[in-house]
């Protein structure tokens, strides 16, 4: 018996990420932006302030797409994916969106959107993600580490997410998505569970910027009952005369 | 009438069965891709034991013939699917679109592993066949054909020393020809699928890290045997599976039926007869000439023509004519 295998290298960030900020995107975050109004947007991805990548985006009713996913780890290959290689606009229909994700690495990305009929930077900025999700955007996390997690905004509100390994789970699927709404008031619901490697989606009416700690973790797999035999050794016998 | 009639008892034509089988052995390797999955395979293989039996009716019928196999090698290499958290989607208020989340995968690329073991002590496979003894001229003037289907089996037994390479002169050969061939297929026991089975899943937990990790990954990807029964396209047993492998995917069954056939048939003779045939050999005499150079005898062949040859149930007869 001979058992060989082709390396493939584990994408240890899916595995050790505990803390996600929507400031500054990392692998398990998706920040999705809906583009309502048609016409030329300019997109820049950053990571840790320096642009990574720039990229046109053109929204009008005539076209197919009504949604591309972003990988900021590599925009190159999610453009080739959408057909719109190069320098080629990604091209989406009014209402359509974008979902902004990291699938490998450190993360520490952020990315801006900016109507190009505006006449100043400010005035057309759609997204800007180091400042928080805007009000009707949507931030999802996908949480892989099973324990306790609290998600929480700069405005004080707070949920809960119990994460739980899918033990003996007949059916489970990863791709299953608990949406949590963030109003004025806080998130709705407050606490959720979900099985590791599902996904929370926080619909954000208001603008936030929000940030999911693992708190507490879980022990991972329940423990083993072992029966346990102790053996002692035996006292050596006293000496005489002591 | 014949000139010439030669006869071998049942008894000195199994010794000759016997150098005829010990002469004969076959190597064989291929691969296929099967989609999510590779297999291949290397066997090696030789004949043993076997009975003969010499029939009235000029037939031979050769029994229980054992396939011992060397090496019978498969390998099994799985391209494992993606395995991604996250993903679904959002179920949206008409009109706005859905929103489906993109998923991240835990391995740069789809991982794969490969297997290798030899089953050769599993597998018990005998042969048995009927046929007629068939005389065949081979004329050494005469250039080999553009397709030879014996000539790589005769090449590899030569020069393993197995068989005489063909001889520079003419020779009639005797060959035992089958008309039906009874073969045992390919069939692996149970053992076989456990062992298949706990190999891949030994390649498979090996690549994918402890704990938790572990957990979570093998209940993304439904457990290692449901996964391996998916790729494989496994119905039922692996160790059916793998039988249907060898001998219809992989053709083997085939292979050993065509092999048994032009070996026998075609490829090595039972037995092999010079023609011309040499009565006396060349030699030397004592008798010297009178300018003293020894006398050379010469050689005394007769060229064989019209040999025949057929059996009854006591003794094979070769019959010829004795040329001029």
């Amino acid at each position: 018996m001979n058992p060989t295998r082709r390396p493939a290298v584990l994408n240890r960030a899916v595995f050790s990420n505990r803390t996600f900020d929507s400031r500054a995107l990392s692998v398990l975050t998706t920040l999705v932006h809906r583009f309502l109004e048609a016409g030329h947007y300019e997109v820049f991805v950053r990571r840790a302030g320096s642009i990574v990548h720039r990229t046109d985006v053109h929204v009008a009713p005539d076209h197919p797409r009504l949604q591309v996913n972003v990988d900021m780890a590599n925009v190159p290959e999610s453009k080739r994916a959408c057909g719109c290689q190069g320098d080629d606009a990604i091209e989406l229909r009014t209402g359509g969106a974008i979902a902004f994700y990291v699938s490998a690495g450190v993360g520490g990305y952020s990315v801006t959107v900016a109507d190009r009929r505006a006449g100043d930077e400010k005035t057309g900025m759609a997204l800007d993600s180091s400042q928080g999700v805007p009000a009707g955007g949507l931030f999802a996390l996908t949480l892989v580490q099973p324990g306790s997690y609290r998600i929480s905004t700069s405005s004080r509100a707070e949920a809960q997410v119990a994460v739980r390994l899918p033990l003996r789970e007949k059916g489970y699927r990863p791709d299953r998505v608990t949406v949590i709404t963030l109003r004025k008031d806080g998130f709705d619901p407050k606490s959720v569970e979900i099985f590791s490697g599902q996904s929370v989606a926080i619909q954000c009416e208001i603008g936030a910027d929000i940030r999911a700690d693992l708190i507490k973790e879980d022990g991972g797999a329940p423990s083993i009952d072992r029966t346990r035999a102790t053996f002692r050794r035996p006292a050596p016998p006293a000496r005489e005369g002591k | 009438m014949a000139h010439l009639t030669v006869a071998a008892s049942e008894r000195a034509f199994k010794t000759m069965f016997d150098l005829l089988v010990a002469s004969i052995g076959w190597e064989k390797s291929d691969s296929a891709s099967f989609g999510p999955f590779t297999a291949g395979y290397h066997i090696k293989g030789h004949l043993e034991g076997g009975s003969v039996d010499l029939r009235a009716d000029n037939t031979i019928q050769v029994k229980e013939l054992d396939i011992k196999w060397d090496i019978l090698q498969v390998s099994l290499g799985l391209n494992i699917p993606e395995i991604c958290v996250g993903g679904g989607c959002i179920n949206m208020p008409w009109p706005i679109p859905d929103i489906c989340l993109p998923q991240v995968c835990v391995f740069d690329d789809n991982p794969d592993v490969e297997i290798s073991l030899d089953l050769a002590q599993f597998v018990a496979q005998e042969v048995s066949f009927t046929g007629s003894l068939v005389a065949r001229y081979y004329d050494a003037s005469l250039p080999p054909p553009l397709i030879d289907p014996c000539d790589m089996l005769r090449d590899v037994l030569s020069n393993a020393g197995l068989i005489e390479p063909l001889p520079s002169h003419n020779q009639w050969h005797l060959f035992i020809d089958p008309e039906t061939v009874d073969i045992d297929l390919f069939d692996f026991p149970d053992i076989v699928g456990d062992l298949i089975e706990n190999a891949l899943t030994n390649a498979i937990v090996a690549i994918i890290p402890g704990g938790w990790v572990r957990d979570l990954i093998l209940a993304i990807i439904g457990g290692v045997a449901d996964l391996i029964r998916f790729i494989l396209d496994i119905p039922d047993e692996i160790d059916e599976w793998l039988s249907d492998l060898f001998n219809v995917s992989f053709g083997l069954f085939d292979f050993l039926v065509t092999l048994v056939l032009d070996i026998f048939g075609h490829c090595v003779p039972i037995h092999r007869i010079d023609d011309p045939f040499t009565i006396l050999e060349e030699e030397v005499s004592t008798s010297v000439r009178l300018d003293g150079a020894p006398v050379t005898l010469v050689p005394v062949r007769v060229p064989i023509l019209n040999l025949s040859v057929l059996v009854n149930d006591v003794e094979m007869i070769v019959q010829a004519d004795a040329g001029a």
